[in-house]
Parts: structure tokens; C-alpha cells; sequence
């Protein structure tokens, strides 16, 4: 357990980076995935089931397979290594438009090369309020609202740092009014700290501020307490 | 098989050491209350929202080549309008100010 | 606009205003601005182990600052209405505002409640 220390990040602006990379890296994924998947060396045998057209026997134009697959659920690349990358959480007021989108995000996914579970529906947040319907007095008679949050999660595994960043900007860039994401990104790393050595934290902990406010009044504090006022 | 008191205060200390966080056995009043509390001031001061949002009247000086019309002011000297017509607008102004409406309560 | 009533200069809050809100705005306002030296001194102050002179200095210091620097002062009130009364956090609104405005449909993802 200790060998091993996670660090979270919360909150998918830490993944924005514009960046021709970004564009180049996504049309050749698209591209070797779609056009020719059985030649690719992928670990993904039985993507494509039986639910393409066969092209022979009606003799119609040939189909697409990635055109075919918008009328099928989202296809899946399967997990591997079982290394959590990401936590994605999709949430809305309206489940239509969030099922939609949740959907649009897996597509995303497969055509990345993402393996990703869910979606899992979390527990609907319900929130009421109870209010006097008229102005003054008369409290009897009330009226209630309420409104519902509808909740997804959608997890990561087996991806790289950048296709994770990758994959979350091109969902921000096509993402919909009404829906809100928040992305929980899981790194790995080894704790290389000698508590009993008192050597100071390593380099990226020593940058890293927890909360700027608690600094700005410990520096308060000490700054009191060395004036001349304090010390007499 | 018990413990003594001291390995276990000994371990509460390394504990805290180890997760960064305080040892106090003692419980004396050292005020980290005070210190852990999250700051909450730039959320109580957005409370009534940025005041340097933009209103109507920036908006003449930022394109002053536009013409804009502001549709509750319109509403607002229609009415005046109509109510001066039918003579029911606000009365006018004496030289002396607010002596004359007094003057004539008397 | 000549004289200013409040001591220190603050920038008017866009929306409704009245009295009220200008008011609870400028606390809001000074309470931001003082938070970390007055968390300071209270830590100072209420910190058993620090000298007791430098706790009662502290102290004093606490109690010289102005009313309107302390977070106790800030009022929750109605953006909409000025009004202190039946506030809903969630919206910052009041009773009579909330209800207006849920039935108009301003309120994203507010519905008639029916369970």
C-alpha cells in the first residue's frame, strides 16, 4: 500500500492544451481504426460483430462500418490491465440529453483506442424546496419544487497521460449546453520521500499548494508576531 | 497482553508524523481551529456578482459609432409621456424649490 | 456622486439595488479584504502557547478593527428583491423571487415538485 502514492486532479482544466499535436494524433487514430480494423494490431478481436451488411448478396453500395456502427450501442475495446486512469462524471438536469452525450463520449472513446466502462447511473441527486405561495401571509397553502440531477460515471483504464488529454478535449470541444463534466485523473507514482532523513519534499511537491489561503495566513501570523509591537 | 501508555502515545506521535498531523495528547488550546478553517472571503465577496459587468450605459462609450436602444427606458419615457398628455405628469418646478410644495399645506 | 457614505470607496454590485444591498456589499466586501489579518490575530490570540502578551496584543488588535471587517456581519440577501427574509441559498433569492421565477422557467432544471 505505501509503495505507492496517488495523485488526483480534479476538474478537466488541467487537461486543455490547444495544440496541432492534438489534431494530428486524433485523425490517424480515427483513420487506422476505422478504414481497416482487422489489419491493426490491437488487442480488439471482436469489435466489429455480425451487424454489418454483407455487401455481396444485395449487391447495394458498400456501407461504412464506422457509418454502420452509429445504429449500433457503442462499441467497446476491453480492459486489459485494470490500471484506473480517469473518472469521468457527467452530470445534467435532464437525463435525455445526458444519456445522448454519455453515449457520443463512449464513441469518442472506441475510436480513440480507450478502453472505458460504464456508464453507471449514480444516485440522482433530488433537491426540493418548499416555499409560501403568496406574498404575505396566507402560509397555508404552499408550493413545491424540486429538481433532479442525474449523474454518470464513466471510467478510464489502461491509456496514456496524453490520449486521456486527448480524449477530454475533444469531449469539451463537442460538448453540450446543460451537461457538466468532471474528470478525476489518476497518476501513479512511487514514493521516494526518507521521512527519517528529513531531506525536504522532492520537486514536485515542494511547488504544489494545497490551499493559498492557508498559506497567506500562516505568512500573516509570522509576520505579526516579528513585528515590534508583538515582541516588546 | 496490554499495552503501556507510552508505546501507544510513542505511536499516536509517529502516526502523526508520518500523515502530517498534529500531536496534541496534551488537548491544549493551540488554535489550529482558527488556522484549518477554509478561507471563505472571495466567495462571500462575489456574492452579489462582479461589479464591473457590463451595463447599458458602458456601452456607448465602448462603440460609440453604434446606436442602442435601451427598451425599459423607452418603456419608462413612453409612459412618462402619456401621463403628461393627460395632464397627470409630475408637477413642475418652483424658483424656491421644495418651498412651494410646503406653502401650500399651510 | 460627492460624498461617499460607507469609509472605504466600493464598487456598486450589478442588479437590483437598494439600501440594503449596497450596505451588505460593502461589509461583504471589507470582510474579504481583512479575512487573512483578522484569522491572523485570532489565531494569535486564541493560541495557548504563544506568550501572553503577544495573545493580548492580539487581542486588542481584534477589537480596534471596525465592525464591518468581521464575517458575522454579512447578511444573506435577495439579488433580486433586497429582501433578508426566507433567503434560498442555492439561488440567493427569496421566497416570492424563487417562486417567480421557477414558474417562469428562469430556473434551469426547476420543476414543479410532484412526488
Amino acid at each position: 500500500m505505501l509503495s505507492k502514492a496517488c495523485a488526483r486532479t480534479i476538474g478537466a482544466r488541467a487537461f486543455i492544451r490547444p495544440s496541432a499535436f492534438s489534431a494530428v494524433r486524433l485523425q490517424s487514430t480515427v483513420a487506422a481504426n476505422a478504414a481497416n480494423p482487422a489489419s491493426t494490431a490491437t488487442p480488439t478481436p471482436n469489435l466489429y460483430p455480425d451487424t454489418t451488411p454483407q455487401e455481396d448478396t444485395q449487391g447495394e453500395k458498400p456501407v461504412l462500418k464506422s457509418l454502420e456502427a452509429l445504429y449500433q450501442p457503442p462499441m467497446r475495446i476491453p480492459v486489459t490491465h485494470g490500471h484506473l486512469v480517469a473518472d469521468i462524471q457527467l452530470r445534467s438536469y435532464e437525463h435525455q440529453n445526458l444519456d445522448f452525450f454519455v453515449n457520443f463520449v463512449q464513441r469518442a472513446a472506441f475510436y480513440l483506442g480507450v478502453p472505458m466502462t460504464g456508464p453507471k447511473p449514480l444516485p440522482t441527486r433530488r433537491e426540493r424546496w418548499t416555499v409560501i405561495r403568496s406574498p404575505f401571509v396566507h402560509a397555508k397553502s404552499k408550493e413545491n419544487f424540486e429538481r433532479h440531477t442525474h449523474k454518470r460515471l464513466l471510467r478510464v483504464w489502461d491509456t496514456n497521460p496524453e490520449v486521456l488529454e486527448l480524449l477530454v478535449s475533444y469531449v469539451k470541444k463537442h460538448s453540450m449546453v446543460g451537461i457538466g463534466m468532471k474528470v478525476n485523473a489518476f497518476k501513479r507514482e512511487p514514493i521516494k520521500i526518507d521521512f527519517d532523513k528529513d531531506e525536504g519534499l522532492p520537486e514536485g511537491l515542494a511547488n504544489f499548494e494545497p490551499n493559498t489561503g492557508d498559506d497567506a495566513v500562516n505568512a500573516k501570523v509570522l509576520e505579526l508576531l516579528n513585528s515590534p509591537e508583538f515582541k516588546k | 497482553m496490554s499495552v503501556p501508555k507510552a508505546r501507544l502515545l510513542k505511536l499516536a506521535e509517529l502516526s502523526a508524523k508520518v500523515f502530517d498531523q498534529n500531536f496534541n495528547p496534551t488537548a491544549a488550546r493551540t488554535g489550529a481551529k482558527v488556522l484549518s478553517r477554509r478561507l471563505r472571503g472571495p466567495s462571500v465577496a462575489s456574492y452579489y456578482g462582479n461589479p464591473d459587468f457590463l451595463k447599458f450605459k458602458n456601452l456607448k462609450t465602448l462603440f460609440p459609432d453604434t446606436e442602442f436602444i435601451d427598451e425599459e427606458e423607452q418603456y419608462r419615457l413612453g409612459k412618462v409621456e402619456g401621463l403628461k398628455r393627460r395632464g397627470k405628469g409630475a408637477p413642475k418646478k418652483t424658483k424656491k424649490g421644495a418651498a412651494g410644495g410646503k406653502s401650500k399645506k399651510k | 456622486m460627492g460624498n461617499f457614505r460607507f469609509p472605504v470607496k466600493t464598487k456598486l454590485p450589478p442588479g437590483f439595488l437598494d439600501a440594503h444591498i449596497i450596505r451588505d456589499n460593502f461589509k461583504r466586501q471589507q470582510a474579504a479584504a481583512n479575512e487573512v489579518m483578522v484569522q491572523a490575530l485570532k489565531y494569535i490570540a486564541r493560541n495557548a502557547v504563544l506568550p501572553p502578551k503577544a495573545r493580548l496584543q492580539a487581542q486588542l488588535q481584534l477589537n480596534v478593527m471596525p465592525k464591518y471587517t468581521k464575517m458575522t456581519q454579512v447578511k444573506n440577501r435577495c439579488i433580486a428583491s433586497g429582501s433578508a427574509r426566507a433567503v434560498i441559498t442555492d439561488f440567493r433569492l427569496c421566497r416570492t423571487q424563487f417562486r417567480e421565477k421557477a414558474r417562469a422557467g428562469e430556473l434551469p432544471g426547476v420543476k414543479k415538485g410532484v412526488w
